[in-house]
């Protein structure tokens, strides 16, 4: 590992990683040199248009796919070294996931659909505290189609968080909600960051909520552009867009 | 093309699994429905064809008294009759090797009906050339010889006795493999063969097989009437024939008669005039004998006379030899009890030497041991010495070490007094140069007190400290102040010798801390050779102990050793004196033995002597005994000369009585048997014809019986498939719709009509049925004949190849019910958003929402599943129709296995139950008539050697009517005594209670006949004889029977009027009796029409129902498919649609097999379901194949066996299992990123 000077390594540290598509004849990269450091119990905002590279940079963070050359280690472990099988071990104890469209099992309640996750977890956060944690208390017993957008999601946060997971990926969290729904769920992400010291990433196309980060990641065409740190981040509820 | 159609094709491209899915099912469906239904009909017409081909026969005539050409004639000319032969059939003994006997059945090689199909080589051209059953290992020019172990008659209907094998046939008289019983031999006929009819001598025809006009195919229901319709017509014919036949036998015999009458007369009177001649000849030498018998009596006397005195003098003779006799044993004694001492001397030597030997080996031995002993000993001394050796050097190195450590010692504290006395040196230096420093700095205080003036600075510390730094100005002062103090020292004098103490002195603090240092090394290395000093005096301890023990050991051994030597030597020396004794022994047996040896010798000098007198007395007397043998032999001679006489006279005179007598006899014989010709004349029975139909070939009818099974499981099938068809359809049409919506929504807005966008759904599920029952018709009518016709071949070898068969309305029914019905599914399934407003359907549907299932009430159930067994529950309840499909699909599969198997069950142990449950007895026979009570007896008598008991009844065949239907059955009587005995004979139970038989006008009667008349206990019914009135019966049991319909009464009951004939037995065989042998001894017996051997009919239906595990084979092939599709085509469906949770539940961190069993065990649970489901269904099922057999004389109860459940079950999971399985790897190649994408 190479070491910097007069720092110990970063929590998240991504290493000149490269990321090439093949389809058939074309090679698409995804991914080109991208290199960037997040510490421990920061929120990070990765920014940058649609096509940068912003989802193939989560889906290999949250060990849903390989890279082609570069290296990504999180915590001292180099995840880009991963076994397929080792990278769902990953995925399963160290990633919480936070989708665009909550992707909620119908089937299950949100107590369930919390606890499906917790049940494959080896110290998960107790289901039913998660819930309340996130203010459903009282809807834990209802199924995902009787519950808004902004519940949906905020049951989709408590899934991740009661893996209890050492990341909390979010893929553009308020992509499918109103504006002030989405703000509650930055709160929400916001509390957990400052509250637990969760590392929080949020994937987003919306430049506004750079203001919210202690660190913000700029992606464009495949490599990060502009790494900034933000000393004073500014609470969600100050920001508007 | 439009655009529309292409993006149907496009849509079925897209998906290929899923219309395959259905194109599969229909193919299977209605592949499996034709094809079967189709076998059948290919069945029969591959057999009509063939039995075309040969010219089976339609009706066979014969009669008791066989028929003749003129019969065949007669009958041609009938108008029904199209074409008649012939024929002469013959059970032989055969032999093919020249030892075991075999029964051949002989027929005459047909022209014109019942041809056989000549497969290889050539026809009969002489009489000693015959065809040969294909089904036999015979081939061309092998030999069959017609053995003498035939009876006489047998024998003399043969022209020849061997026979050469031209040709290799099939025979349409024996369809398969079954080739009948005999009355010969082991009572099963092994093979038929076929002969030119030179071959027989006989004069008559046993059958006359003919083929009728205007018959339709075999196997219909029209050949059926036809033969109905013939039958009376043709009976009579048969009648007239025998008629016929009778008439011109009786007037053959009579002509034969008279000739036999004129040929009589003839012979007496010549008798008569011989037997005068023969009487006058013999009183003449009576005469001459008398005189030769006077000399001889005087001969006689004088004979008498020297015999007397030769007996005297064997007499005396005699007590000699009893003498020498006496002694002779005396001696024989004695030597022998001489050659025992010899003996037992002999083997006490040989004892002896052994001994030797043996006290040498073990003398040996021992040493040996000992020496090994010895050297083990010295070889542990040696070691001791040497292990003493090192100790006592480790020891000497120990001291030296001590020995240094101590010299180490003594002077390290000699380093700490010199340390101590550098130390006190430097104490006092430091005393001195303080004191030094006082008093300098009393002096600078003086300067500064009294000489202020000089003193540049106030205090005396700087003052010092710049004196010391060596400032002029201070310098100067204390100069200036030393002179006013008048001491002549210089300030710089003063200053260099404190700084000189001082540097002294921190040479000396130097050298002592360096002193101390050294010391502390010192101490250090020497508390480290202490410890290592007694580490190695412990080891030395430890080395001194092992070597004490060792040596008291070896102490121990050696005592061991000197206590083993002594040993030894004591048992040497016993044994050595023990050997000398016996040694002593043998020499004074021996000696006694000598002693013995010389007395017998004397007696045996002294019997040698007496034995030679003996000798020549017994020749003298020999002497006189051949001097009166001569004499005797003289007399004896004309004696015998004199008899010679007399019986020659007598021989003379008894031939000539007994020639007289034979003649007389003869000529009674000869009138006895024409007065027996006269009456046998009389006597000749008229004759019985017999009729019979193309039924009475026992391969014809089993043919028939074959098929109708096939037919009968035909009609399990369509029900799943269609139904499972229908299913996969609706559930494949509604996800399309679902998934397809928006486009839906789309194209309505665009302005197609409603019609127009359903046509796209309406061709898929069309085109895949026009296909699929295309491909599955065409196939289906080519294959399943095919591999049916492979089972049945291995019976039926008659032809290799069936004939296919296209059933047009079969086909196109089974077409049009497919296209129908799928064409509605597929309706129904979109109506509902085809009939909606565009607006509503161009709206993604809002996703169908988790919902409480029923189980969810049910806490002591819900609350103990896992979550993941939870989201099954719910997920299978969310779409009703697909867990129709999936448990009616898997619920086929297990009842299709299940039917099948229980099919097996039921048929093939039919005859098991039968004949171990029901019939016990061994044998039926049938005889020709009535039988008295002697008969009877006689019967019993005649078959003692193989039947142990028999019940005699009288069975005949009646109509028995109900008010509902009626049916020939057979009813058997059973008088007082039968009824106490029948329970040896038939078991009347109903499931598993015994019934009683019933009283008078009531009847038992078998429960296929129950079933097919409608009867229950205590119901009437009627039973018409042919003959006589009816009788009224009530049912006083029903009892279990699968075979024959059979009606038990009493005799009281029946017949109505008159004594019953007695004509029918069940026999139970004589133990360790072959059954077959039985059978023939049985068969062979006057009187006997029938008989059957309940093991014989055991096994031919036994092995009639092999085939049934083609069936099995084919049902199993057939739920495996339907298993396939179904569980295929959920499992896809469920992948496609519930994709992005599969990857959510992957991204969640499932593995491989955990996110596999997400979607697989709906599978898993719906199979249990389906397969419980099952049971019931296949149980059913089972239930209805079997009523659907519909075979006369057999009545098959449903049975399933719980191997065949177990199976069932087992395959179930199996199948379903492999499509998890291939299933697998299709789920775990679903990407987590999948999660990413938005929702459609």
């Amino acid at each position: 590992m190479k070491k910097k000077e007069g720092s110990a390594v970063a929590y998240i540290e991504f290493e000149n990683v490269k990321k090439v598509y093949k389809t058939g004849e074309v090679e698409i990269e995804a991914l080109r040199d991208m290199s960037f450091t997040v510490e421990k119990g920061e929120i990070c905002v990765i920014v940058g248009p649609s096509g940068a590279g912003k989802t193939t940079l989560l889906n290999i963070l949250g060990g849903m796919d390989s890279l082609t050359s570069g290296r990504i280690t999180l915590d001292g472990e180099e995840i880009s070294a991963y076994s397929p099988k080792r990278l769902i071990t990953y995925r399963r104890r160290d990633v919480g996931f936070v989708f665009q469209f909550y992707n909620l099992i119908e089937n299950l309640t949100a107590l369930e659909n919390v606890e499906l996750a917790a049940q494959i977890c080896p110290d998960p956060l107790d289901a039913d505290e998660t819930l309340k944690a996130v203010g459903l208390g009282e809807r834990l017993r209802n199924f995902p189609s009787q519950l808004s957008g902004g519940e949906q999601q905020r049951v989709a946060i408590a899934r991740a968080l009661a893996k209890n997971p050492k990341l909390l990926l979010c893929d553009e969290p308020t992509g499918a909600l109103d504006y002030n729904t989405g703000k509650q769920i930055l709160q929400l992400l916001e509390d957990t960051s400052r509250k637990s010291g969760m590392t929080v990433i949020i994937i987003t196309h919306n430049s506004a909520l750079t203001a919210m980060a202690d660190r913000v990641i700029t992606v464009r065409n495949g490599s990060a552009r502009d790494m900034k740190l933000n000393p004073n981040p500014t609470p969600i509820s100050q920001i508007e867009w | 093309m439009t655009p529309l159609s292409k993006n149907t094709y496009r849509e079925i491209l897209r998906s290929p699994g899923r219309f395959l899915a259905i194109l599969a099912i229909i193919v299977l469906g209605s592949g499996f429905f034709v094809g079967l239904r189709v076998s059948q009909k290919a069945m029969t017409a591959t057999a009509d064809t063939y039995l075309e081909k040969t010219r089976f026969y339609d009706y066979s005539v014969s009669t008791t008294l066989g028929l003749t050409e003129e019969d065949v004639e007669a009958i041609l000319a009938d108008p029904d009759v199209l074409d008649a032969e012939g024929s002469f059939e013959l059970d032989a003994l055969v032999t093919l090797d020249g030892e075991t006997e075999i029964v051949y059945a002989f027929h005459s090689l047909p022209e014109r009906v019942n041809v056989p199909d000549l497969l290889e080589g050539r026809l009969p051209e002489a009489p000693d050339e015959c065809l040969a059953d294909s089904w036999s290992n015979l081939s061309l020019g092998d030999k069959v010889v017609i053995t003498e172990g035939n009876d006489q008659d047998t024998l003399d209907k043969f022209t020849v006795r061997e026979l050469t094998v031209t040709g290799i046939v099939t025979s349409p008289l024996y369809l398969n493999f079954e080739r009948g019983s005999a009355s010969i031999g082991s009572g099963t006929v092994t093979s038929f063969c076929y002969v030119p009819m030179d071959c027989f001598d006989t004069d008559y025809y046993t059958t006359v097989y003919m083929r009728c006009t205007d018959m339709p195919g075999a196997y219909t229901a029209k050949y059926d009437d036809r033969s109905e319709a013939l039958e009376p017509h043709l009976t009579d014919l048969a009648d007239a024939r025998a008629e016929a036949r009778y008439n011109s036998i009786v007037s053959d015999a009579e002509a034969e008669l008279r000739e036999g009458q004129e040929e009589y007369d003839d012979a007496y009177q010549e008798y008569l005039d011989k037997r005068a001649d023969a009487e006058r000849e013999l009183d003449d030498a009576w005469q001459e004998l008398q005189d030769a018998k006077a000399e001889l009596e005087d001969a006689a006397a004088k004979i008498e006379d020297g015999k007397r005195e030769l007996a005297d003098g064997k007499a005396e003779l005699a007590e000699n030899e009893k003498t020498l006799r006496d002694a002779k044993r005396e001696l024989d004694d004695a030597k022998a009890q001489l050659e025992d001492a010899k003996r037992q001397i002999d083997e006490g030597w040989e004892e002896y030497d052994k001994g030797v030997s043996q006290l040498q080996e073990e003398r040996y031995k021992g040493q040996q041991e000992l020496s090994d002993a010895k050297a083990q000993l010295d070889e542990a001394e040696g070691e001791l010495d040497a292990g003493e050796a090192e100790y006592r050097e480790n020891l000497a190195l120990y001291e030296d070490g001590r020995d240094q450590y101590y010299r180490g010692l003594a002077e390290y504290e000699d380093g700490v007094a010199a340390l101590e006395q550098s130390e006190k040196e430097y104490e006092e230096g430091a005393a001195a140069l303080e004191s030094g420093k006082a008093q300098l700095r009393e002096g600078l205080q003086k300067i500064i007190d009294y000489m202020p003036s000089l003193a540049p600075y106030a205090d005396v510390d700087a003052f010092y400290d710049a004196l010391m730094a060596g400032d002029a100005q201070a310098l100067n002062a204390l100069n200036t102040g030393m002179q006013l103090l008048h001491d002549t020292r210089t300030a710089e004098e003063i200053v260099a010798t404190i700084q000189a103490g001082e540097k002294t002195l921190a040479e000396g603090k130097a050298k002592i801390d360096a002193g101390r240092e050294e010391l502390e090394a010192a101490e250090k290395t020497l508390a480290a050779t202490k410890a290592q000093l007694s580490s190695a005096k412990r080891q030395l301890d430890a080395g001194r102990q092992e070597l004490d023990d060792g040596w008291a050991e070896y102490q121990s051994g050696l005592e061991e050793y000197e206590r083993g030597l002594e040993e030894f030597n004591t048992s040497i020396a016993d044994a050595e004196k023990e050997l000398q004794e016996a040694s002593d022994q043998l020499v004074e047996a021996q000696a006694e033995y000598d002693r013995g040896l010389k007395e017998y010798e004397d007696g045996l000098r002294e019997y040698e002597d007496g034995l030679q007198k003996f000798n020549d007395g017994k020749k003298e007397l020999q002497d006189a005994e051949t001097e009166l043998a001569d004499a005797e032999k003289e007399y004896a001679d004309g004696l015998s000369e004199y008899e010679d006489g007399l019986a020659e006279y007598e021989d003379a005179k008894a031939e000539a009585d007994r020639e007289f007598a034979d003649a007389e006899a003869e000529l009674e014989d000869a009138r006895a048997e024409l007065e027996d010709a006269r009456r046998e004349i009389d006597d000749i029975e008229y004759p019985d014809a017999y009729l019979l139909g193309r039924w009475g070939n026992l391969g014809y009818s089993c043919f028939e019986s074959d098929t109708s099974i096939v037919k009968s499981i035909s009609s399990v099938f369509p029900l799943f498939f269609f139904l499972v068809a229908a299913l996969i359809c609706v559930t494949t049409v509604s996800r399309m719709v679902e998934e397809q919506r928006s486009q839906l929504g789309v194209l309505m807005a665009l302005g197609y009509s409603p019609m127009r966008v359903m046509a796209k759904f309406l061709f898929y599920s069309g085109s895949a049925t026009v296909l699929g029952c295309t491909v599955g018709i065409l196939l289906g009518s080519r294959v399943i004949p095919w591999v049916v016709w492979q089972a049945y071949d291995i019976m039926y070898g008659f032809s290799g190849k069936i004939e296919y068969y296209f059933d047009l309305p079969l086909s196109a029914v089974t077409f049009a019910a497919y296209l129908a019905a799928m064409l509605l599914v597929t309706y129904v399934s979109c109506r509902k958003e085809i009939n909606d407003v565009p607006a509503n359907v161009i709206r993604p549907k809002p996703p169908k929402s988790g919902k409480r299932v029923i189980l969810e009430r049910v806490p002591f159930i819900w609350n103990r599943l896992s979550f993941l067994w939870k989201v099954t529950v719910r997920n299978i309840f969310r779409y009703k129709s697909r867990v129709l499909m999936m448990i009616l699909g898997v619920a086929g599969c297990t009842a299709l296995m299940l039917t099948g198997m229980g099919i097996n069950d039921s048929i093939k142990n039919v005859v098991d139950y039968q004949f171990t449950e029901v019939s016990l007895y061994d044998f039926s026979v049938t005889f020709s008539g009535h039988l008295t009570e002697a008969e009877r007896e006689e019967f019993m008598a005649d078959t003692a050697d193989v039947s142990r008991e028999a019940l005699f009844l009288h069975q005949s065949t009646v109509t028995a009517a109900a008010d509902r239907a009626e049916k020939e059955v057979q009813i058997s009587a059973v008088d007082a005594d039968g009824v106490r005995r029948i329970a040896d004979f038939m078991s009347f139970h109903h499931s598993s209670t015994p019934l009683p038989f019933p009283g008078q006008g009531e009847a038992l009667i078998n429960s296929g006949l129950a079933d097919d008349l409608g009867l229950q206990v205590g119901d009437t019914f009627e039973i018409r004889p042919e003959e006589g009135p009816a009788v009224a019966l009530t049912v006083s049991g029903v009892y279990d029977n699968y075979i024959y319909n059979t009606v038990y009464v009493s005799q009281d009951t029946y017949p109505a009027q008159g004594d019953p004939d007695i004509n029918y037995a069940l026999v139970l065989k004589m133990d360790g009796v072959d059954t077959g042998r039985a059978l023939a001894s049985i068969l062979a017996r006057d009187g006997v029409l029938t008989a059957s051997a309940s093991l014989d009919l055991r096994e031919r239906i036994g092995n009639m129902m092999e085939s049934l595990i083609y069936i099995v084979l084919l049902t199993v092939i057939c739920a495996a498919a339907l298993a396939f599709v179904v569980i295929y085509n959920l499992t896809n469906i469920n992948i496609q649609e519930r994709l992005r949770e599969l990857a959510t539940v992957k991204v969640l961190g499932f593995y491989n097999l955990e996110s596999a069993l997400y979607v697989l065990r709906e599978n898993l649970l719906l199979t249990v379901l389906g397969a419980a489901a099952g049971v019931p269904m296949g149980i059913a099922l089972n239930a209805y194949v079997i009523s659907c057999i519909d075979l006369d004389i057999i009545h098959f109860t449903p049975r399933i066996l719980l191997p065949s459940y177990l199976w069932s079950l087992a395959l179930t999971f199996l199948f379903s299992l492999l499509v998890d399985a291939f299933m697998y790897t299709r789920l775990t190649r679903i990407n987590p990123a999948e999660a990413l994408k938005a929702a459609e």
